[in-house]
């Protein structure tokens, strides 16, 4: 009986998280790699199956060093979890940082894509390909889907 | 009778004396450090920068299933990581391996621009062949060395020479991780193995990951 209780729970867990990422299958294994056209920061996001998510930023050269372990970095990592939407014909990630670290995140001042918190339209690629595009606040970025992680 | 209660005196002697010769030799690393030293890692950041300028080079994410997250310029690395042995600092040596199969960053991406210097490749002096060999020892401990002419290096330190970043890192590079620290400190690492950096490394232990 408690095996059953487990297993019904697990496969409910699954479900749930299955569900809430529908239209990200494509990502699960794959990396998309991005880069602002104007400000030049790259990052890549990893976009997990069990709905966690890593995105990590390369700000460009440092002309402020960090003084202290609040930095300013250069580099700058966040993990949180996700879901996914589907608005018209394409699919949006819901982002939902871990806001328990108290640090400054730069690229989240500066707005770059995926780097808040909020409702991201995910590109349609095929793996290996790219493509240039205007997000609606008018920032432009070039997208990759990267094979792998 | 006496002759029986000294003999049993003698043995339960021997036996504590016994018992305290093996307590006194036990190492003193065994009583004083826990048994996962990497455990102030786990989700926290270490931050490896520049010795000198403190630019920001890579940021390390430990978990405790042994698998791990390397970021820097060069884009988002998973990896796995083995412990190895304490060093003669107290630092324990913990090498750590990108992923085989893991993906880079795009040919095309365009490269940000740089306002400090950054240490580029080797200058080549003509008809020589400058590189770095890297190679791990038993106890985790990597040592890299500048070769100025690869040329004149046996066949498999050739081949050593001539590794990419990727590949290095893929062999496995090992670096020491002291436990006595808290989120927040700032160190430098004299105990790295690379020769660049004066054979430095400056340290940010971050709260969280970032």
């Amino acid at each position: 009986m408690k095996k059953l209780i487990l297993g019904l729970t697990a496969m409910t867990a699954f479900a749930v998280a299955r569900a809430q990422t529908v239209g990200a299958e494509n990502f699960f294994n794959n990396t998309i790699y991005l880069q602002n056209q104007k400000t030049l920061v790259s990052g890549a996001l990893w976009l997990n199956q069990d709905g966690s998510y890593i995105v990590f930023f390369n700000r460009g050269g440092q002309k402020i060093m960090p003084q202290s372990a609040a930095g300013p970095f250069q580099l700058e990592g966040r993990e949180g979890t996700y879901t996914t939407r589907i608005v018209g014909s394409s699919t949006e990630a819901c982002l939902k940082p871990d806001t328990s670290t108290k640090f400054t995140y730069y690229t989240e001042k500066g707005g770059e894509v995926f780097a808040g918190s909020g409702c991201y339209e995910l590109p349609v690629l095929a793996v290996g390909a790219s493509e240039v595009k205007t997000l609606p606040d008018g920032k432009t970025y070039k997208f990759w889907l990267l094979g792998g992680r | 009778m006496t002759a029986l209660v000294s003999s049993r005196w003698i043995g339960w002697l021997g036996l504590l004396c016994t018992l305290a010769a093996v307590i006194a030799a036990r190492p003193a690393a065994a009583q004083t450090h826990p048994s996962d030293p990497l455990a102030i890692y786990y989700g926290n950041t270490v931050v490896c920068g520049r010795t000198h300028s403190g630019n920001d080079l890579c940021h390390v994410w430990f978990y405790p299933n042994g698998k791990m997250v390397i970021f820097d310029q060069g884009g988002l690395h998973p990896a796995h990581y083995k412990v190895f042995s304490y060093r003669k600092s107290g630092a324990i040596s913990v090498c750590m391996y990108w992923n085989d199969d893991h993906t880079t960053q795009p040919a095309d991406l365009i490269e940000q621009p740089q306002p400090l210097p950054v240490r580029g490749p080797m200058p080549k002096m003509a008809g020589k062949d400058p590189g770095r060999v890297c190679t791990n020892d038993a106890t985790g401990r990597t040592t890299c060395r500048a070769v100025p002419d690869i040329s004149v290096l046996p066949p498999d330190q050739q081949a050593l020479a001539h590794d990419t970043m990727g590949q290095r890192w893929q062999g496995g590079m090992c670096y020491p991780y002291r436990e006595d620290v808290k989120p927040g400190a700032v160190w430098l690492e004299w105990d790295d193995p690379a020769p660049s950096q004066d054979g430095g490394d400056k340290v940010w232990f971050l709260a969280g990951h970032h």
